[in-house]
């Protein structure tokens, strides 16, 4: 939850409470859906994404490594 | 409990306290990953003019140039051969990038109270790394540009190697 749309909430929300639109149950539901716990397979796929933008990162480097040693002499 | 659940809403202290560790640490990761991209891209444009399409251990900006990246280091793999300050840094991102992959594939399978993975301390290092050369170039245009980036993609390293007990 980015920092804008916690300050959005924090008004919003006590608002709709009083309102009577959001009762707490609700409130507890909706907290929840932002804080979930991702799952094994989200994981893995922001893993993907992570290791992918790291090889495009080491292809742009070995081009400019040229052809110094690259390993421990 | 109403007072309760608002006061959550303005902390976020419910979201620390619901969400995993690892998945915290992943989502470092993905950051830091981001920002190491960043750090590479400004470093890049520093480095040629057309960095789309140029590529070398020798940069052809005259703003790449003046910074410092041209400088002549010993290479740390082997001493007695000098490469440019632009490879050095090149050298270090293709390690934080070889690290980071391992990290990626070790974190989603990490527990908390396992041991932290030795490719979180490595990849810390090697950004660090990065992020010592570019302190030491000289404050040409997009230089401090390039620090900050390079700081940022450290400070989200850090959460990591603090989350997972990096010594």
């Amino acid at each position: 939850m980015t920092i804008a749309a916690l300050l959005a909430w924090s008004v919003a929300v006590p608002q709709l409470i009083s309102a009577g639109v959001l009762v707490e149950g609700q409130v507890a539901a909706l907290l929840k859906s932002f804080h979930q716990d991702m799952t094994d397979a989200q994981l893995n796929a922001i893993a993907a994404v992570i290791v992918s933008g790291a090889i495009k990162v080491q292809a742009l480097a070995q081009a400019d490594m040229g052809t110094m040693t690259k390993a421990a002499a | 409990m109403k007072k309760l659940l608002i006061l959550c809403l303005l902390t976020s202290a419910c979201g620390t306290a619901g969400v995993s560790l690892k998945q915290t640490v992943t989502l470092s990761l993905q950051t830091s990953e981001t920002l190491l991209e960043g750090a590479q891209t400004i470093e890049r444009q520093l480095c040629f003019n057309t960095p789309a399409t140029e590529s070398g251990p020798t940069c052809t900006n005259t703003l790449g140039i003046a910074a410092g990246l041209n400088l002549m280091k010993p290479n740390p793999n082997k001493a007695s051969e000098l490469i440019t300050v632009h490879q050095l840094i090149a050298f270090y991102f293709n390690e934080a990038g070889k690290y980071e992959q391992l990290a990626a594939t070790a974190l989603p399978a990490w527990k908390a109270g396992d041991p932290a993975p030795s490719s979180v301390a490595t990849y810390q290092a090697d950004i660090l790394a990065v992020l010592s050369e570019a302190q030491q170039l000289l404050p040409t245009p997009g230089v401090k540009a390039f620090v900050d980036k390079a700081q940022a993609t450290v400070d989200a390293g850090a959460v990591i190697a603090t989350a997972v007990g990096v010594k």
